[in-house]
């Protein structure tokens, strides 16, 4: 009896691995993109994390960048901040504050949902901003950037 | 009409005014911000922020409104107003908090190198520029040892020009400022560094200051140094011992150590300071301890349960004179002032609320030994200072 409960207890806790799993790489899948003016082709890690800090504001051919987020407590925010930039997102918000109320900097622009997202980056130049992978893009709009 | 509503009005004005430039979504070279932030200081003795030991104060709030402008891909301006009532300390005259012309020659991830001219927020600590905004602080009142607001004048803004940087380096990456100017100086600054307002004035000053950060591991941890030297000159004003003193240049010198860890729900911050005061060529009372060196330090623990709610455990401690901890030699060459008025220990626990991305609340409770942040101009009379005291606070942010 003892065992039979252990194996149902096992199935049930593989099962939900399995869903959480599932449920994370589904939701953690994003994009970086950008505008199609945009010239790189691949972007680092260092770069990307220097630019959504505002840290960095101008493309290395020297036009301006604009960057695109969601509102802080989106959970696809929350998990670009966290896996892509590897930092977390409170931090970010300290950063983008200490620069807006200084004067030394100014924090990006917010949209409110993917296709708004979409949209922005698609319709203006210099833009970069991040995507759900299953959002469905036309790729004559914007452009994935690889990440290295 | 009374200065106490103008702010408001101007604020209001200002931002309807720039609401209609914000509707056009291609005018993104064009921003502003605010903030409003109202407290209430209850203590048991001793006054913060106006009469505070009666019947608690309503007698602070800060107002700020800032706006920035992309002329060039490499010229940016930034104008920041400001507003703030604080007990006798503050007045509420709305003020220019920096007023800023930034270029910038190089702008990549090895280095974004570039100068900003004009009045500037002073790049002191951690938390210096952002003092008085509330979402950028750890608690409602900053540590007191550091970053005293009697002196608050002289750490705001400073007008003159400012070298910055951002270096990629092993590990990390650094952010350098460098700083001279002229410092702003007013009778609060008398207080605070000649414990009353002289009759005199502190006329022509200048300052330096350098600050270097590291940040490694995508900033979880900052490690920071920040040195300076100002000179103040005293210009005196024809009155008499003991509210006057000798034509010269009151001279301090800061050095600060921060550091920072900060984890997904913990960060563990702490600074130290040095800061040598030497009144030798001003004199007057100040003949018979011409120079101390104050000293002071912090240990502070944030915890975040989860994005609306923190909580915050802070250990601060000031000694006006180093080499004289309790206070005991300088209460018997000042006599006016007892032993308590040259130290403070303060353990502070904080709660904060964020119901949304928009406002924040917080309430803090302050334990203290001492008063020496406790300010001269809410606590006239000095013997009537006591040395236990409890300070009760809330406050309330908007921001826009």
């Amino acid at each position: 009896m003892g065992n039979h409960l252990m194996v149902w207890l096992i199935r049930i806790s593989l099962l939900f691995v399995v869903v959480l799993s599932f449920s994370v790489g589904n939701v953690s899948a994003h994009s970086v993109i950008v505008s199609q003016d945009v010239k790189e082709q691949t972007l680092n890690r260092n770069f990307l994390f220097a630019v959504f800090s505002m840290r960095v504001t101008r493309w290395p051919d020297g036009r301006p960048i604009r960057v695109f987020v969601l509102p802080d407590r989106n959970p696809l925010h929350r998990l670009f901040v966290k896996q892509h930039l590897q930092i977390f997102p409170y931090q970010l918000r300290n950063k983008w504050d200490r620069q807006v109320f200084t004067g030394a900097g100014s924090e990006p622009e917010q949209v409110d949902t993917m296709e708004e997202m979409y949209r922005k980056v698609s319709q203006n130049k210099g833009a970069i901003g991040y995507i759900e992978e299953s959002f469905n893009l036309n790729l004559e709009k914007v452009r994935v950037v690889d990440e290295f | 009409m009374s200065f106490k509503y103008l702010p408001a009005l101007i604020v209001s004005g200002l931002s309807a005014f720039c609401s209609v430039g914000y509707a056009d979504d291609s005018d993104h070279d064009f921003s502003v911000n605010g903030f409003i932030t109202q407290g209430f200081f209850y203590t048991d003795h001793n006054n913060v922020y106006g009469e505070s030991s009666d019947h608690g104060s309503f007698d602070f709030h800060e107002i700020g409104l800032n706006t920035a402008y992309r002329f060039t891909p490499k010229l940016r301006g930034a104008v920041q107003l400001m507003s703030r009532q604080a007990g006798e300390v503050d007045n509420g005259e709305p003020k220019i908090d920096y007023a800023l012309l930034d270029y910038r020659f190089t702008d990549s991830i090895e280095h974004a190198i570039g100068v900003r001219v004009g009045r500037l927020k002073v790049p002191f600590g951690f938390y210096n520029e952002t003092r008085d905004v509330a979402f950028t602080r750890p608690s409602i009142i900053l540590p007191q040892s550091l970053y005293f607001d009697q002196a608050r004048d002289l750490e705001l803004s400073i007008d003159g020009a400012i070298l910055y940087g951002s270096l990629s380096v092993p590990g990390g990456w650094l952010d350098i400022d460098l700083l001279y100017g002229s410092p702003q100086k007013d009778t609060n600054v008398e207080y605070a560094y000649l414990a009353m307002d002289a009759a005199g004035k502190f006329e022509e000053s200048e300052g330096l200051m350098g600050r270097i950060v590291y940040n490694t591991d995508n900033g979880r941890v900052r490690v920071g140094a920040t040195v300076s030297e100002y000179r103040l000159g005293y210009e005196p004003g024809g009155g008499s011992y003991p509210f006057e003193f000798n034509k010269g240049d009151l001279k301090l010198n800061v050095a600060m150590l921060s550091a920072q860890y900060n984890t997904e729900h913990w960060s563990l911050t702490g600074e130290y300071m040095v800061h040598d005061i030497d009144w030798t060529e001003l004199g007057g009372i100040y003949a018979a301890r011409p120079k101390t060196p104050l000293t002071s330090y912090y240990l502070q623990l944030q915890y975040r349960l989860n994005y609306n709610w923190d909580l915050l455990l802070r250990y601060d401690d000031l000694m006006l004179d180093g080499d004289d901890p309790q206070g005991k030699i300088n209460s018997r060459l000042f006599p006016f002032r007892q032993a308590h008025n040259f130290y403070s220990k303060d353990i502070t626990l904080g709660v904060g609320w964020r119901p949304n991305a928009d406002w924040l609340f917080r309430a803090e409770l302050h334990n203290v030994e001492g008063t020496g942040w406790a300010a001269e101009q809410d606590n006239p009379d000095s013997y009537a200072l006591r040395k236990y005291w409890n300070i009760f606070a809330l406050q309330a942010t908007y921001r826009f």
